[in-house]
């Protein structure tokens, strides 16, 4: 049975035209390339290091 | 496939030939990435409109600059209604492909047209609307809402569930299927559609069977099925008919019918009317414009005879200057004759002013004329007539009618060698072909007995007279 209050706080209100910059802003842009990227850097970061002390 | 670090080309290689960075994990993503969206397009294809918008999505979480998947996921964003998410992804795809993007046809699309924008946004106003109406616990002001928001945009997904649910919630299970129902033509695999629509008919089967409340009393055939409600007899047709494509079609070919009747008896009249009137105001001006046209040819046609005449007579006058009677041929001949005599050729002289018209001539040069003629005229022709008679009398006509013909040349109305001529082409057969040569002595006779009638070659023209 469906619980008329319960179902209706699944519904949000549109963004409005005018929002359509906020949206843009709140999109998750980060994917997983970027991801490996940054693992890459951190692991080049830390190799550097590693020789630096050695 | 672009390098993530220098944007060159990508070769089969597992790292970049142009900056040396390894490639190959990210050559694995988005190939993750491109499966994601064949996935997300082959589920759009088949209007499972929420796994494709899944698929699309975990297709960006891998590459997010996957342009065809994220173009994709704002059509079927835009598909659902759901204008303000597909405007997002378009922008965002554009950011990060400028040139030969699709997305750009999409925005443009939108943004040429204001109306289309504007009626966008009425309808997500009148959805968040309806949306505050349902919590404020107004829910036929929601209803209301609603309708219009899918009137203005019949592909709202999240508008038909609210309506369904309102109408569940109010028990109207049979609106609330239909309208779920529209839901699930745009998409067909909605979690939250599916799940109210298996609500309504859970519903609907405990209303129809009864479930304490209600209790069935009996069934006319097949057609109906009656029920006591309380107090209240309920008769439902046991089968209701939803409108079918065919039931769809026979209702537009009826509308059509009725639409081209009301055309054709109301409106085609009227028009009628209106063209004949505009063909009739478009005929006076047109009849004006050609009698005024014509007017101005008639004038036209007058002027250019005019000119005509005008010019007619010009040339007339140009060409009796120019002929041997105008004033410039005659001074010509003038100047020929005074030349003549300065070289002392008499007979050209007389030759001369023998094609000269005195009358009309200046003082001067008609003296000139007038003293000229006296010198030579009766010297030269006196001459010519004294050969002219031996050579007659020496019975050589052929050389007799030459001399004579120049004494006539000088002297156009000597009698004398006019008649003899005659006489010369009467004894020298040979001299004219007839009937050439009768005719010529005939008018030659005649000349002289009109010229001189009581003279003596008159006489003697008239003895010779040919019959």
């Amino acid at each position: 049975m469906i619980d008329f209050q319960e179902e209706l706080k699944k519904f949000h209100p549109s963004l409005e035209v005018e929002d359509t910059e906020d949206a843009i802003k709140r999109l998750d842009n980060t994917d997983m390339t970027d991801i490996i990227k940054e693992l890459l850097d951190q692991e080049k970061k830390s190799s550097m290091n590693l020789m630096s002390n050695s | 496939m672009n390098c993530p670090k220098c944007g060159v080309m990508l070769s089969e290689k597992n790292f970049c030939t142009a900056c040396g960075e390894e490639v190959g994990v990210y050559k694995k993503v988005v190939k993750i990435s491109n499966s994601y969206y064949n996935d997300g397009l082959e589920k759009a294809r088949i209007r499972d409109l929420s796994g494709a918008i899944e698929s699309l999505k975990r297709s960006l979480k891998y590459y997010k600059k996957n342009i065809m998947a994220r173009n994709l996921l704002g059509l079927v964003y835009y598909e659902m209604g759901e204008v303000v998410e597909a405007l997002s992804h378009w922008v965002v795809s554009v950011h990060y492909q400028q040139e030969k993007n699709i997305a750009e046809d999409y925005l443009k699309s939108i943004q040429s047209n204001p109306g289309r924008l504007d009626t966008i946004n009425q309808t997500i106003r009148k959805f968040n609307q309806a949306l505050i109406y349902c919590n404020q616990g107004s829910e036929d002001l929601a209803i209301i809402q609603l309708k219009k928001v899918l009137n203005m945009n019949n592909k709202m997904i999240q508008a038909y569930q609210l309506l369904g649910l309102i109408y569940i919630s109010n028990g109207e299970y049979e609106q609330a299927r239909k309208t779920l129902n529209r839901a699930l033509k745009i998409d067909t695999t909605n979690t939250r559609t599916i799940r109210y629509l298996r609500e309504t008919r859970q519903n609907r089967t405990e209303a129809v069977s009864g479930n304490g409340r209600r209790e069935k009393i009996q069934r006319h055939g097949d057609k109906i099925i009656s029920y006591q409600d309380g107090n209240e007899m309920i008769i439902q047709p046991m089968t209701y008919k939803e409108s079918t494509g065919v039931g769809t079609l026979v209702n537009i070919l009826i509308g059509l019918v009725i639409g081209l009747a009301v055309a054709w008896f109301l409106i085609f009249p009227a028009r009628q009317d209106a063209m004949k009137s505009d063909y009739k105001d478009q005929n006076l001006s047109l009849s004006e414009e050609l009698t005024s046209k014509e007017a101005e040819v008639s004038s036209m046609r007058d002027t250019v005879a005019d000119l005509t005449a005008q010019v007619e007579g010009l040339q007339g006058q140009l060409a009796e200057y120019e002929t041997d009677d105008g004033t410039v041929a005659t001074y010509e001949a003038l100047i020929q004759a005074a030349n003549a005599h300065l070289a002392g050729d008499g007979t050209t002289v007389l030759a001369a002013l023998n094609g000269i018209n005195p009358e009309g001539l200046p003082e001067a040069a008609g003296a000139l004329y007038q003293a000229l003629k006296t010198e030579y005229g009766a010297k030269v022709i006196g001459e010519l007539k004294k050969e002219a008679t031996n050579l007659y009398k020496k019975r050589d006509y052929v050389n007799a009618v030459a001399k004579l013909k120049e004494v006539l040349a000088l002297d156009a109305n000597d009698v004398q060698s006019m008649y003899y001529l005659a006489r010369s082409y009467q004894e020298d057969e040979s001299l004219l072909a007839e009937p050439e040569r009768t005719e010529q002595v005939k008018a030659l006779l005649s000349k002289i007995i009109e010229l001189e009638p009581n003279g003596q070659f008159a006489s003697y023209a008239k003895i010779n007279m040919p019959q």
